[in-house]
């Protein structure tokens, strides 16, 4: 089992990142917490062992996008989820980012991560099928179809 | 628009109060496993009776009730007690073997152990999203099959099929060295192709074993008519799926 030194230095340094991914996919504050608390204690008592920090970073990507995945999944998950949280904290962006976000925010789920991973995070299509364990032809498909669809809603030529 | 894109995602950070709020609950929880051994260590009247009810319960937590095979290629057995947790591994061949050394499994629940099995570096070599993993299961009675499966479900993101075992298919599998789960494929395929012997089967992926179930493959020549990004071809694979077409 990792220290409570080790995992607040994880804490600390992927929280932003797993807030991100959790944005994608859940709705509510309560659900982003039971995520936080799901990944690093699965970090703490399964103590992998990492090549590198990018190596951590993928595993943790990897264990959010599950841990969301298996939630919205989940019997006991409360049927309805509160609007306040996501809406709160997109009201509070100025209005280009709130466009960019709602837009990929209201992809179907199977773009949202490869999206993130692709614009944000900057991973190539090959290292993005790694973490997803999806094929490089199905990833650059996604891709592909997500520009598509953001191009539709927020316009711009721009995209590459 | 990349630009649009991760300048709208800067905005978005973790607070202080989420981080600090987790730090403390993963804290507690593990803290809570700590203080549960503590309480073993009680006066000397008590401590006599807790050790004899431990050693009745030390026998029982000892005992094996089910046993999961999880076979992809690699082949992982389980063996779990009355109170669902890991008590014994085993893996079979080499690439099984690489990946049960890079985790501990012992007296996990045995949905913490497959998670921490699926997610692990060793195992992400020979999964993709559209991998097929056979789970058999072998159990006392038909409602332990189904919490089991239910619970292998659950915690699984590839396609799982589930099949159930009994305690001859077992013995006849420990026999062969083979996992019951393939054991068991290997019965099917039995059926349909005779002239397959166990030793061949053994250098097969479950994924191999199926197409030729299905009747998918050509026996004789071998190869796989729709081997696209599948990768899970014998033993001599080197396990990457990723940049495969």
């Amino acid at each position: 089992m990792l220290s409570e030194q080790q995992v607040n230095r994880a804490i600390e340094l992927y929280a932003d990142m797993i807030k991100k991914i959790c944005m994608l996919h859940l709705k509510n504050h309560a659900d982003t917490e039971d995520i936080f608390q799901t990944v690093f204690l699965k970090y703490m008592t399964a103590s992998p062992v990492f090549e590198n920090q990018e190596h951590e970073k993928a595993w943790l990507i990897r264990v959010t996008i599950n841990a969301c995945h298996d939630l919205i999944r989940s019997f006991f998950r409360s049927k309805t989820v509160s609007l306040d949280a996501v809406s709160e904290q997109l009201s509070e962006l100025s209005i280009p980012d709130r466009d960019v976000l709602e837009a990929v925010l209201s992809l179907p789920v199977q773009y949202k991560d490869v999206v993130y991973l692709y614009y944000y995070e900057g991973y190539s299509a090959v290292e993005i099928a790694g973490i997803l364990h999806k094929k490089v032809n199905t990833i650059y498909t996604l891709l592909s179809r997500a520009k598509a669809l953001l191009k539709k809603t927020l316009g711009g030529d721009d995209f590459e | 628009m990349s630009n649009r894109i991760q300048h709208a995602f800067d905005q978005i950070h973790a607070d202080e109060r989420l981080k600090h709020d987790t730090m403390a609950a993963v804290n507690r929880r593990a803290y809570q496993n700590t203080k549960r051994k503590n309480f073993l260590f009680r006066p000397i009247p008590v401590v006599c009776s807790l050790l004899i009810v431990s050693m009745i319960g030390l026998a029982s937590y000892f005992t094996p009730i089910s046993a999961i095979s999880i076979d992809i290629n690699p082949s992982i057995e389980l063996k779990l007690n009355a109170y669902n947790r890991v008590i014994q591994t085993t893996a079979y061949g080499p690439q099984a073997e690489q990946v049960l050394s890079s985790l501990d499994l012992m007296n996990h629940t045995y949905t913490d152990a497959i998670s921490q099995m699926m997610e692990s570096d060793e195992m992400a070599k020979y999964l993709t999203n559209d991998t097929d993993v056979s789970v058999t299961v072998l159990s006392p009675n038909q409602q332990k099959y189904e919490e089991i499966t239910q619970g292998v479900s659950g915690c699984m993101h590839q396609n799982v099929s589930c099949h159930q075992a009994d305690s001859e298919l077992v013995k006849a599998a420990e026999e062969a060295n083979l996992s019951f789960g393939k054991y068991r494929a290997y019965l099917q395929l039995q059926q349909t192709h005779p002239e397959i012997t166990i030793e061949e089967v053994r250098h097969m992926s479950m994924y191999e074993i199926q197409q030729l179930i299905d009747g998918e493959t050509d026996v004789s020549s071998g190869q796989q008519q729709n081997q696209q990004g599948m990768g899970q071809n014998n033993d001599h694979h080197n396990g990457h799926h990723h940049g495969q077409e």
